[in-house]
């Protein structure tokens, strides 16, 4: 999606906070799912079909789970100690079995839709290598709105019900709403149904903080979207559509300007859907908490797209880690390796499950399981090298947490992201590899200098509005980092502070805007995943 | 704020005079950023897109007696001094590619404020612009709001904003000698194949948002009491009959001549071996000449159109048009060899 | 609490666990850490630490820690 869809999507959004502002609070909840259907079905028409199948059957999951569980606890309490084992046994048995065949039909949903074509080329391929000429067919299939998230959303509440961190919804529509709610379908964030499901069902009535907050925290999201990522997604085109016509200094540079798209552009998209639902009165979970200041990579991705990292954590981490095969693994190693290796290698299996996962999750294709592996590569040194840095410090009687050895480290995490994010942007993995090396191998100041960078589709124009918007972006980042939340200070501030800042905003979305007639629409690159 | 109170203003009120104020603030600050964003001149290194459609600002007022609007094809193959030099007939082609007719009709209303047009020529390639229904709604939506709010069109001459631009209203002066054709004498052969088109055509009538403007432009033109005409330019490559037929509906059901140069490729005689500067998509000067020609001795037979050699000021500026173009002609084959 | 304490060490050496009271807020204990903690503890005690258990309050100091063997154990 592109600005414009954006700048309809924040109108539809309008038309339905007055419906809902008219409707009886008791009954706004209703509001926001026909908006959620309409939105739907006017963006995916019959694709709502797979939003349908998913809800119907978690929903019925969700309830034959909490009756099972019920009826355990109503059935143990005439039974002895070793009965109630054995009937816990069978019944978490006959519950792994629901729970799996309602996941496996939703993530089978997805990853058909998702990873088919890839998975028949691969077949294909490898038929070919052997002389066999069968070719599967390719399918043009149509990936429905939001069927990355909504889908680990189900999955998320399955599991949870599975394990009895709260009861099913008994109301479908109700579910239907947690499921399909308009602002997260199109980049998120993944919501959790026991955070976001209270806040959905009870009508908010209108209060001047979260109208006003939201307002400004969608044109927030305009200003990064349209005035710094629209802008440098020129630089990151050229450069990357033809790195071998540049040198390394430029590809670095490149790498740098994508990291600075990405970031502006998911978390401005973040903004705009968290501020429209502010102005319901809704808080969505927050996804990113100035993710470039952290120390180390994994420190990072407890702060970029976070409810993605803490997705994975509670249903594939921990749900890989506690398994009971992982259980007798963490016991035989405890038992006959050595203490280090003992704690790493049970931990690094379940680690590696959830970067593999991370990394498909954004599609089908071999760059993004390197993506996946690389961080999980990373963070594998990181953990093997820990005893070493710790006994070099000590050696050194350098202060690790002091703000030299800490701005080294934030410095040496951003290079860490920004090779993944080089990995992320090529075209191929072979393409990124060919690009590292140049990079590496060529450091040519003489394209600086000389100015190419002002060629590669942005003039000296385009890098101020670049800069200055980055600054603004960086003070107000460092700011928060620092316990002081400016946006919504501003918000509650006097009117002579809150004016000038919004008043201020949409002047300059809309004359420093990288749209309109110079520009092409430039597509968000989360929407896609 | 305080003061409002003192005057026992009540609460409500004073949230909707609080609510107004930011609006009219805002507004302000927006009609400056559009007057500081202006275009100073009616040429392209001014900020205007395609200049070539703009030159009728400059003409002579109430000069132009037909008008031609619409897209690439109409400034390829029409050619106004070629018409004046045989004809003795003014005219000025507004063209620009790829147009909405929301754009069409906003170039007319420009066009009418200072020319008085006895004849409106509009192309028909128009009515099918090559996008999808969602981009053709977006687009004309995007020109609707561009030319109520120029600020929208010409916001990113924010870039090139002297002081001396802000001190001075924006003054056209710019003239287009070639009266908005685009002149190339390039000769890049296309062959017509007879059994496939390249192009894809499921539609069974015109989009709606190209209709709707079409109807509007259409009432305007009647309303200043001018007549109106369709015309498709040859271009063989966009063509398909299921287009002429739609048209040609249309055409009649609001009693309008249409001229079809594809379905009657007799009428101008296209040789598209030496007559396209693109393998097809547009007409050269050569082409030019010939859709000219045609087009003069038609308006002559069907539409009462002045001779404007009789008049002395009008006939110098012209004829120093025509020979303008004969140069840039020569100039451009001399080039080409 | 000694037993734990010596567990907490072992997993992560050189860390003041007797007075820590955010050990999962400061990042001392990640998720890394922590499975590796849960591997020991259920070990030890014979208990069983379902994810629903892996909540950050659980983890913040020994104490807690110490707090939820004691109510699995039940």
């Amino acid at each position: 999606m592109n600005y414009t869809s954006y700048l309809f999507f924040f109108g539809f959004a309008v038309i339905v906070f007055m419906i809902y502002s008219l409707v009886p609070v008791k009954r706004r909840w209703i509001v926001l799912l026909a908006g959620s259907a309409v939105f739907y079905a006017a963006n995916s028409g019959f694709l709502i079909i797979y939003l349908f199948i998913t809800t119907l059957s978690s929903f019925f999951c969700g309830k034959k789970l909490t009756k099972m569980a019920d009826d355990f606890k109503a059935a143990k309490k005439e039974l002895s100690k070793e009965e109630k084992k054995q009937l816990k046994e069978k019944v978490t048995k006959r519950k792994k079995l629901v729970a799996g065949a309602v996941i496996i039909l939703n993530l089978g949903i997805l990853a058909f839709l998702k990873y088919y074509n890839f998975f028949g080329e691969q077949v294909s391929n490898l038929f070919g290598l052997f002389g066999i000429n069968m070719t599967m067919p390719v399918l043009k299939l149509l990936l429905p709105l939001g069927i990355s998230y909504y889908t680990l959303q189900a999955i998320g509440y399955i599991v949870d019900t599975y394990r009895g961190k709260y009861r099913a919804e008994t109301n479908f529509a109700k579910l239907a709403l947690f499921l399909s709610f308009f602002p997260q379908m199109t980049e998120g964030p993944i919501g959790r149904y026991d955070a976001l499901m209270p806040q959905l069902y009870e009508g908010h009535r209108y209060t001047n903080e979260d109208f006003t907050g939201g307002v400004t925290l969608v044109l927030w999201g305009f200003f990064k979207k349209l005035i710094i990522s629209d802008r440098i997604s020129f630089i990151v085109g050229t450069v990357f559509d033809d790195y071998y016509s540049y040198s390394g200094v430029t590809i670095a540079i490149a790498a740098a300007c994508y990291t600075i798209q990405l970031y502006t552009d998911f978390s401005g998209c973040i903004d705009i859907m968290t501020g429209i639902a502010r102005m319901f009165g809704i808080r969505l979970a927050e996804n990113f908490r100035q993710p470039f200041f952290s120390r180390s990579v994994g420190e990072f991705w407890r702060r970029w797209h976070i409810t993605l990292g803490t997705w994975f954590k509670d249903y594939v981490f921990y749900s890989v880690s506690l398994s009971e095969p992982f259980m007798k693994l963490s016991k035989f190693a405890s038992k006959h390796m050595g203490k280090f290796l003992a704690s790493v290698i049970p931990s690094s299996v379940a680690l590696f499950s959830v970067w593999i996962c991370t990394g498909i999750w954004h599609g089908a294709s071999y760059k993004y399981a390197a993506y996946g592996l690389y961080y999980f590569g990373l963070m594998m040194v990181g953990t093997l090298l820990e005893p070493v840095f710790a006994f070099l410090a000590e050696k050194t009687k350098a202060n690790r947490k002091g703000y030299f050895w800490g701005t080294l480290a934030m410095l040496r995490t951003l290079v860490f992201v920004g090779i993944g994010m080089m990995m992320f942007r090529a075209d191929t993995l072979m393409d990124f590899f060919y690009m590292f090396i140049r990079m590496v191998t060529t450091a040519d100041f003489s394209e600086i200098l000389s100015g190419t960078i002002f060629t590669l589709g942005t003039d000296k124009h385009d890098f101020l509005a670049i800069a200055v918007g980055t600054v603004i972006m960086l003070v107000v980042a460092i700011m928060k980092e620092r316990g002081v939340d400016v946006l919504s200070k501003i918000v509650k501030g006097r009117i002579y502070i809150k004016w000038p800042v919004m008043i201020g905003l949409i002047v300059a979305i809309i004359v420093f805007g990288a749209y309109g007639k110079n520009y092409g629409a430039v597509d968000n690159i989360y929407a896609q995943f | 704020m305080e003061k409002i109170k003192a005057w026992g203003i009540s609460s409500p009120v004073k949230k909707y005079v609080r609510g107004v104020s930011f609006f009219i603030i805002l507004l302000l600050l927006l009609c400056i950023a559009n007057y500081v964003t202006l275009p100073r001149n009616n040429t392209k290194k001014s900020g205007i897109y395609n200049e070539n459609a703009w030159g009728f600002y400059t003409e002579p007022k109430d000069s132009i007696d037909v008008l031609v609007i619409g897209n690439s094809d109409a400034y390829s193959a029409f050619s106004p001094l070629e018409i004046w030099n045989e004809f003795g007939i003014t005219s000025y082609v507004s063209g620009q590619g790829n147009i909405m007719m929301a754009e069409s009709y906003n170039a007319y209303l420009e066009a009418v404020k200072y020319q008085k047009p006895k004849l409106v020529i509009i192309e028909t390639d128009s009515f099918f612009p090559n996008f999808d229904e969602n981009e053709i709604m977006i687009n004309t939506l995007a020109d609707t709001v561009y030319n109520a709010v120029p600020l929208f069109k010409y916001h990113d001459r924010w870039k090139y904003v002297t002081l001396h631009d802000i001190l001075n209203p924006p003054e056209y002066k710019w003239r287009s000698y070639s009266k908005g054709q685009y002149v190339s004498s390039k000769i890049d052969a296309y062959v017509p194949s007879k059994h496939k088109k390249e192009i894809e055509f499921d539609k069974t009538d015109i989009d709606p948002f190209i209709s709707f403007y079409l109807d509007l432009l259409i009432k305007e033109v009647r309303n200043n009491d001018a007549e109106i005409m369709f015309v498709r330019f040859p271009c063989d490559k966009s063509y398909v009959p299921e287009k002429h037929d739609i048209i040609q509906k249309y055409a009649d059901e609001y009693g309008i001549r249409f001229i079809d140069m594809d379905h009657n490729p007799e009428i101008a005689g296209i040789d598209w071996k030496k007559d396209t500067r693109d393998k097809g998509t547009h007409l050269n000067v050569y082409g030019a000449r010939k859709v000219s020609k045609y087009m003069g001795n038609y308006m002559l037979d069907n539409f009462k159109l002045p001779d404007r050699r009789n008049d002395e000021e009008l006939k110098k500026l012209w004829d120093e048009d025509y020979k303008t173009y004969l140069l840039v002609i020569d100039t451009m084959n001399k080039r080409l060899k | 609490m000694e037993e734990i304490l010596e567990i907490l060490g072992e997993v992560k050496p050189g860390v003041d666990f007797e007075n820590a009271t955010d050990l999962v807020g400061s990042g001392v204990l990640d998720s890394m850490t922590i499975i590796q903690l849960v591997a020991r503890l259920s070990d030890e005690y014979d208990i069983e630490i379902t994810p629903l258990d892996l909540v950050p309050e659980n983890f913040e100091s020994a104490a807690a820690i110490k707090a939820l063997v004691e109510r699995l154990e039940d």
